[in-house]
Parts: C-alpha cells; sequence; structure tokens
C-alpha cells in the first residue's frame, strides 16, 4: 500500500468501512460471549470456563487480541486523520447549519462519529485495564481446567459493577456507541460501494435499532449485576 | 394567505476573498409572495442601489432552476427549503409573513468568495479536466446509435449526467465533501461504453484531484442528495467507490 497519508479520501473511507464493520462483527461475538454471565451453577462458572476457554489457545488468544488491537488502531487513526482532512476543507463555518430533511441520512449521531468515537476509544481503555488487566482472583470449578484454579473474572464484575459510578460510566458510553454504530453500520456498506435501492434502505433502517440492540445488549450486564447486589 | 410578506434578511456580505466578511441586516417590505428568491434579493438591489449601497452580489444565468449557476445558503440549508430547486426557482411564497432567513454563501475552503454571495467554483472545472471527458472522438449524431445501449443503462447514466454543477452537496456536506459531485460524473461515463475504456484512469485522477482541490471526505451523510436540485442519488458515490476498488484490485 502507498503511503497512508496520500492514500485518497475514498481509500480512506473503504479501511474505515472494513475495520468497522469487523469490530461491529467482534462486538456481536462478544455480546453472545456475555450470555454466559447468566447460566451456569454456580453464578459465574460459565463465564470464568469461557474466559478461560478463549485463554487456553494461548498463542492464537494473544495473535487474536493484537489482531483486535490493530484493527482498532487503524479505524482509529484514519478516523481521526480523515476528520482533521475535513475540518480543514471548512475554514470559514457557517453561522447556521440545518437539516434538509427528506432523503438526508444526516442526523446528530452521523455528525458527532467523530465525539461518540473518542468516548468510546476512551471508555474501551478504561474497560480493558478494568477487566483484562484488572486484578486478578483464582477459583476452582471441578468441572473446569481438570480442577485447577481458573481466573475468577466473574468475581471482579460483580465488585465492579455494583460501584454506582461504574455503571453510570459504562450507561453513558453505551449509549454513545449505540448512536455510533447506527449511523456506522448501514454507513459501511455504503463506503465499500455496495449500494442497491432495497438493500441500502433496510440497512439503513435498521442500524439505529442494531445500534440499539447491541448497546442496551452490553448494558444488561452492569444493570443487571447493580440489580441483584 | 396574504400576497405580500415582510421578511428579515440577514446576508453575509465579504467585499473579496482576504476580507473579513460580516452579517447585514436589511428589512423587506411587502414582498410579493409569487416572486422568485433572485427576484426578491433583486428588489432588495435596487432599492439599496436607490440608497447609495453597494449592492449584494450573487450569481445567477438562467433563472429556470437548469444551468447551476445560481446557489447559496438560506437558513442552513442550501438553496434553502424547497427539495429538488434551485434559488432561482425557490419562490417566496414557500415563506411566512415575518421570517427571519439567513443568507449565506456556499462554505467550502476550495470554493473562495468572490464576493457577498459569489464564489469561485473553479475546483470543479479542475476535477472535470482532470479526466471526466471521453478523449477518443465518439463520432456524429447518427453514430451513437452505432452502439446500442439498453434503456435501463441510458435512463442511468442520463439519471448521473444530470448534474448542474452547482455546488450545493459540498456547501451542504458537513465535510465539505465533493464526492457527489464527483461520483455524478464518474458514473456517467461508466455506464455507457463509451465511457467505459478509460474508467481505471479516470476513477483515480478525478478522485486524486477532488483530494488535491481540498474537499474532505465522504461521510455518507447523504445531506448532498436530499438538497441537490437533480435529486442525484448518492448511489453515484456507491458507484465511484467501486470503480475505484476495482482500479486497484485488477
Amino acid at each position: 500500500m502507498a503511503n497512508f497519508i496520500t492514500v485518497s479520501s475514498v481509500l480512506k473511507k473503504i479501511i474505515i468501512a472494513i475495520t468497522g464493520i469487523s469490530l461491529f462483527l467482534f462486538l456481536i461475538v462478544h455480546l453472545l460471549g456475555n450470555i454466559t454471565i447468566f447460566t451456569g451453577s454456580p453464578p459465574g462458572r460459565d463465564f470464568n470456563a469461557y474466559a478461560h476457554f478463549l485463554e487456553s489457545f494461548g498463542i492464537l488468544f494473544t495473535i487474536a487480541e493484537l489482531g483486535l488491537l490493530g484493527f482498532f488502531g487503524l479505524h482509529i487513526i484514519t478516523a481521526l486523520y480523515t476528520n482533521f482532512i475535513n475540518y480543514k476543507s471548512r475554514e470559514s463555518r457557517y453561522a447556521v447549519s440545518n437539516f434538509a430533511g427528506g432523503k438526508s441520512k444526516k442526523t446528530y449521531a452521523s455528525t458527532s462519529m467523530v465525539i461518540t468515537g473518542v468516548v468510546v476509544m476512551a471508555f474501551l481503555i478504561w474497560h480493558v485495564l478494568q477487566f483484562r488487566f484488572g486484578p486478578y482472583y483464582e477459583t476452582i470449578y471441578a468441572s473446569v481446567n481438570g480442577g485447577e484454579p481458573v481466573r475468577d473474572l466473574y468475581r471482579l464484575i460483580t465488585e465492579e459493577f455494583s460501584n454506582l459510578w461504574v455503571v453510570l460510566g459504562y450507561t453513558v458510553s453505551l449509549s454513545l456507541l449505540s448512536l455510533h454504530l447506527g449511523h456506522g453500520f448501514w454507513s459501511s456498506f455504503q463506503s465499500l460501494g455496495i449500494y442497491g435501492k432495497t438493500f441500502t434502505r433496510v440497512t439503513y433502517s435498521m442500524s439505529y435499532l442494531l445500534g440499539l440492540i447491541i448497546s442496551l445488549g452490553f448494558l444488561v450486564i452492569p444493570l443487571y449485576i447493580f440489580w441483584i447486589n | 394567505m396574504s400576497d405580500v410578506i415582510n421578511l428579515n434578511l440577514q446576508v453575509w456580505r465579504q467585499e473579496n476573498e482576504n476580507s473579513d466578511g460580516d452579517f447585514h441586516y436589511y428589512s423587506m417590505k411587502d414582498v410579493p409572495v409569487d416572486i422568485s428568491f433572485l427576484e426578491m434579493l433583486d428588489i432588495l438591489n435596487e432599492n439599496l442601489t436607490k440608497s447609495g449601497v453597494e449592492p449584494i452580489s450573487f450569481d445567477s444565468d438562467c433563472r429556470e432552476g437548469i444551468c447551476g449557476t445560481c446557489g447559496f445558503v438560506i437558513n442552513g440549508v442550501a438553496h434553502g427549503p424547497m427539495a429538488r430547486t434551485t434559488v432561482c426557482q425557490l419562490h417566496m411564497r414557500h415563506f411566512k409573513d415575518g421570517d427571519t432567513l439567513v443568507i449565506e454563501p456556499f462554505r467550502a475552503t476550495p470554493f473562495k468568495i468572490v464576493r457577498d454571495l459569489v464564489v469561485d467554483r473553479g475546483s470543479f472545472d479542475k476535477i472535470i479536466q482532470a479526466g471526466g471527458y471521453v478523449s477518443i472522438n465518439t463520432g456524429n449524431g447518427p453514430d451513437a446509435n452505432s452502439i446500442l445501449i439498453g434503456k435501463e443503462d441510458a435512463e442511468e447514466a442520463f439519471d448521473s449526467a444530470a448534474c448542474i454543477g452547482c455546488g450545493a452537496c459540498v456547501a451542504s456536506c458537513p465535510n465539505a465533501s465533493a464526492a457527489l459531485f464527483t461520483s455524478a460524473k464518474i458514473s456517467h461515463l461508466l455506464q455507457l461504453p463509451q465511457g467505459q475504456v478509460e474508467e481505471r484512469a479516470r476513477v483515480k485522477s478525478m478522485v486524486d484531484k477532488m483530494d488535491d482541490e481540498g474537499f474532505g471526505a465522504c461521510s455518507n451523510h447523504g445531506e448532498c442528495e436530499a438538497v441537490c436540485p437533480k435529486g442525484i442519488s448518492i448511489k453515484n458515490i456507491a458507484n465511484m467507490r467501486r470503480s475505484l476498488i476495482k482500479s486497484i484490485v485488477k
């Protein structure tokens, strides 16, 4: 690939779209994995077993983590750089800016992608520090890891989500994520040149709903843990 | 509904490209509702001239919505509140008595303000010069029938070719992107056999030129399609992207 800076604006958006849709798929896998929080006995057994299962891939797991980091990095850097170019392309701002309505897909979500994106990025750093690199508790289940100790992530999430401020922080961040996904989902297809009269209408009308469903799906966990405690 | 309305205008006035502009306030009394927006400005300009004030500069030519010369932003929407309408075809009956209208030029770094509401859209010409044409002689009228083109392709190509190059897409885009204009030109030629020969070189060259001129990147806000007087679809932008991917992959 040519020098990153000189890659055309269209290609930059294609990079943002490919990484974006991949991260979207990651979120769905992450969300499905989270279901294990609600199953198993004693509470947390399935969740800790699932986490242990992922970690048991060893080097492959590390490669997957680094790959994910790379996708996030590429998505964020390309988007921030594009945003900088976009800002420069209108040096004198309008005194009044409005929505044309009709066929326009401009929304508060679409015009604040960089803001919601930066907040979600800050949230992700916090989230990873909180759990991936958080306190290491251990527990033992007879049926998991042959009775050897495994990481007790369930205990960590119950501790963290008992804190009202943490739950509020998650609520705000995940609400903004829903807006980010709302514009991002349909928009990534358009950025890849995938347009069809029906296809675009369907993906666009699904987009904000999908964003909301995914965010609510994630939000259920802190709210549920906070509630039962 | 009365036949005349009163308006408060807030118009951007700027001496030239390098000077600082600001808003000037004018109140208009008894504006007939059947005149166009530009005719309303003509009346204002006559009054300004009579009172020894420099009239407001704005572009216009055909005044029937087909040339793409006129255009400015009214209350934050390019070409004003009516869909698929240029300001010359926008009539005062769409405004209410007592309305305050903020009138600004099309703002984008590549569109330098010449004076007041007049902007230099020469960067559009440069994008066309970068490849928005067919290099070979395609012959005379009868030759057009020597290559048969399906009805659907012809219609699609015509829909793209309907772009009048007014610049409202750039003006309305939160990123000041020229993607709709550039893609309409690319897409128009892409859908006809005469244009397909140079497809790859054209798309690359025109996209690069669009970036060089200082336009932003398209973030799929779709505001351009909503303000476009000709209703050019963002489908063209998707076509341009597919074409660019093709030019890289193959």
